[in-house]
């Protein structure tokens, strides 16, 4: 154990110390765009709990992204989700494919430019196997203040569908803040939450980043419900990998 | 909630009124000492934040020394999808701004 820590430590002390592009958070969005003519992968791995209780229902979820860069302020990327369900008879689903999203981001100017630098979000979703859509806006406010990153979304989400029992609008917004305590290492932490048919659940949690190489980095949260409406725990991990 | 309202009010204030890492802009003094056009110099600027700005914080000239920004460059011209003709401008700015005296490279 000592030796891995003594090990980690000196590759994070000399190698290079280039800013990486790592995300600070897995729930809130910041304001960066994958570079024109470059190409990434994210792959997306989630653990969460209901409730505390030993038999609550364990949800896992992975998620295969590619992202690219149109140009300079503008990306693309479609994601491959893929879910299980941990639990009794009743709530237990095996691993399958879940839903493929399209999604777009714009920035609207360069970053600084604005006293709040603004990126608007849009995706959207289908359901596999049956007639379930989501359209998802988001408006994405951040600023850096020298080492400290913060960033606020406001989001929308519209689910609508034949095999949907009625069109539903979910409210919800997400929020970081992060510190940059090496140019490979971040810590900060999340907040986020939902608003549906007058239910709020809210989550909360810690948030690290790690820039293994120039174009591998890894971000991890914990997130911990804070209203009874929210998962008890969910646990998530990005991986980035440059292409 | 009123002090709440108040306290994220002042907060955000605050946030707003602190500083950004924002890279210095050229001077003429600049081109001169390095025998370059302010324009050329100018428009590294601006491609030194459009294009390094896309996926983090711009860096600022002085994050490294003036013989260390050709390897840094080596190493993310290619991450930022870089032109040789961008490079050689982004690189110029970086450089010449490294080597800068204190009060031309102001932030």
């Amino acid at each position: 154990m000592k030796r891995l820590l003594v090990s980690s430590s000196l590759i994070l002390v000399f190698s290079s110390t280039a800013h990486a592009d790592l995300r600070s958070f897995t729930a809130t969005y910041e304001y960066s765009t994958v570079p024109e003519g470059k190409t990434a992968v994210e792959l997306w791995h989630t653990q969460g709990r209901n409730t505390w209780d030993a038999d609550t229902p364990q949800t896992f979820e992975q998620i295969v992204e590619i992202e690219h860069g149109l140009t300079d302020k503008w990306d693309i990327a479609l994601y491959s989700v893929f879910e299980q369900i941990a639990g009794d008879a009743m709530t237990a689903e095996p691993f399958h494919f879940a839903e493929l999203k399209l999604e777009t981001r714009y920035r609207l100017a360069d970053r600084g430019e604005w006293p709040v630098d603004t990126l608007l979000y849009f995706e959207a979703a289908k359901h596999f196997g049956e007639s379930a859509y989501a359209v998802e806006g988001k408006v994405i406010g951040a600023r850096d203040f020298d080492r400290l990153t913060a960033a606020v979304n406001a989001i929308a989400e519209l689910k609508f569908g034949k095999d949907r029992p009625e069109t539903e609008l979910e409210l919800g917004a997400a929020a970081g803040l992060t510190y940059q305590v090496h140019p490979k290492v971040r810590l900060g932490a999340e907040a986020y939450g939902t608003y549906e048919e007058a239910e709020l659940a809210l989550a909360a949690g810690p948030a690290v980043s790690l820039a293994g190489s120039s174009s591998f980095w890894i971000t991890i949260t914990a997130g911990f419900g804070l209203t009874d409406e929210a998962d008890a725990l969910r646990v998530r991990a990005i991986i980035g990998i440059e292409l | 909630m009123r002090r709440a309202v108040v306290a994220c009010v002042f907060a955000a204030g605050a946030l707003a009124a602190c500083a950004r890492r924002t890279p210095p802009y050229a001077t003429t003094i600049d081109a001169q000492r390095a025998n370059v056009e302010l324009a050329e110099l100018e428009q590294g600027r601006a491609l030194t934040i459009r294009k390094c700005g896309s996926c983090h914080q711009p860096p600022l000239p002085r994050d490294h020394t003036s013989a260390e920004w050709p390897s840094k460059l080596d190493e993310m011209a290619a991450r930022a999808n870089l032109d040789a003709r961008q490079r050689h401008v982004i690189e110029q700015y970086l450089v010449v701004m490294a080597d800068a005296p204190a009060a031309t490279a102001k932030r």
